[in-house]
């Protein structure tokens, strides 16, 4: 079982809340706007019109304090604790380019994004024991704990980038997604990523 | 008053190094993919199927999407886009810049600069495009280090260059009363190649618009 994550967090289906909805919270195949890929790579266009921060970061989380400094800025709140989650693994990790992803919204969102819940449903959700940043980082650390097994490279990894396990080998990186600040819609993912020679 | 940044480094004009390249550095309408981007000859081992894949394919580019999972770089860790506030504290920025895979202490980079007529409908304000010597020669074909085009090598390093754009353009803004009342300053910052080390970073206004929909 890939995730300690539900045991620290109330995970829900792809499918809550039931009410139909044109596109669900749990259906991680789309991204909230600006980010759906119709509306193109340019960095400057696809800026929040609406808030200062977000975007869309790559990195290796060596240093916890970097990485949580960073959330910050891109306007993660990163004390919420009103969230749902969402997760999903790659079905082909060369095809879809991640490991495993899991979102998050916050319970407003489900409100005024998807229309999924009304504000009297929402009122009745239970807090999630740990805090968005507490999330993030268990997320970071379960993923390192699972994949990296020889300090740099990831055996159990190797091959599924198209890495040669000569010139080009797998390890392990991830990929966070600001979708929206207000109400808070965020993306983090594993995956991996080949070091040449 | 904050030091501006054409006191800091040489800008170069948009048509450097004055004669037609394929793509030009100083061309900022577009983005450079990311990958290693070397040319690599065709590797063939021995022990290889001479009509399977050869390892010279992960020193391409990669190919530029729209899709966040499929943007990341598939040679490097990090990279992406950042948007944030103005006013960051100088250890929040060096922490995103750190774990974006920014090239710190890069000093051999030429500038390049483009100010917005209309900054609501472009998107910035002014931006500033960072390339480094190598990747002027690796991925836009012009030696900065030898030859009629010799750049010298910058004063400030790319962490002190970034934070004083952002001081700058700050200081600007607080100078400027053209501005609509609630309109604010706020900047974006992406990894264009992260192995090659070009940057971009910009002001912008926010908000500057409608609210964005799922």
């Amino acid at each position: 079982m890939p995730s300690s994550i539900d045991e620290l967090v109330n995970v829900a289906s792809s499918l809550w809340p039931s009410k139909y909805q044109e596109v669900r919270p749990g259906n991680l195949t789309r991204f909230i706007a600006p980010f759906e890929a119709t509306l193109g790579q340019d960095p400057i266009e696809r800026a929040p019109r609406g808030g200062p921060a977000g975007g869309t970061i790559y990195f290796e989380s060596h240093n916890q304090q970097d990485t949580i400094a960073t959330f910050a800025l891109l306007g993660a709140d990163l004390a919420l604790t009103r969230y749902a989650v969402y997760t999903q693994m790659s079905p082909d990790p060369m095809v879809y380019r991640y490991l495993w992803q899991i979102r998050i919204v916050a319970y407003d969102a489900l409100v005024t994004y998807f229309d999924a819940l009304t504000e009297e449903e929402v009122t009745a959700l239970h807090d999630q024991p740990l805090t968005v940043g507490e999330l993030l980082s268990a997320f970071i650390k379960g993923e390192r704990d699972r994949w990296i097994d020889d300090h740099v490279y990831s055996n159990a990894l190797r091959g599924v980038l198209g890495g040669d396990d000569d010139w080009a080998k797998e390890t392990l990186a991830y990929g966070f997604l600001v979708e929206s600040t207000q109400p808070a819609v965020y993306r983090i993912w594993s995956r991996p990523w080949l070091v040449t020679k | 008053m904050a030091t501006p940044i054409e006191d800091l480094v040489t800008i170069l004009p948009c048509s450097w190094p004055g004669e037609k390249l394929p793509v030009m550095p100083g061309e900022l309408r577009h983005f450079a993919p990311q990958g290693l981007g070397l040319d690599v000859g065709l590797v063939v081992r021995p022990w290889d199927d001479p009509s399977g894949p050869s390892p010279s394919r992960f020193y391409g580019l990669d190919e530029p999407s729209a899709d966040p999972f499929a943007a990341a770089p598939t040679a490097e860790a990090s990279g992406g886009t950042a948007y944030f506030d103005s006013g960051p504290s100088p250890e929040h920025l060096k922490a995103l810049l750190s774990l974006l895979g920014t090239h710190l202490s890069l000093k051999q980079y030429a500038v390049f600069m483009v100010y917005s007529a209309n900054p609501i409908r472009q998107g910035y304000i002014r931006q500033m495009r960072i390339v480094s010597f190598f990747a002027l020669k690796s991925l836009f074909g012009v030696d900065a280090i030898e030859g009629p085009h010799q750049l010298p090598e910058q004063e400030f390093d790319v962490e002190a260059l970034l934070a004083a754009f952002i001081a700058d353009d700050e200081w600007r803004w607080g100078e400027r009363k053209d501005h609509e009342e609630g309109q604010n300053l706020g900047f974006g910052y992406t990894i264009e190649n992260t192995y090659q080390c070009v940057y971009r970073i910009w002001s912008r206004v926010w908000p500057a618009g409608v609210e964005p929909q799922p």
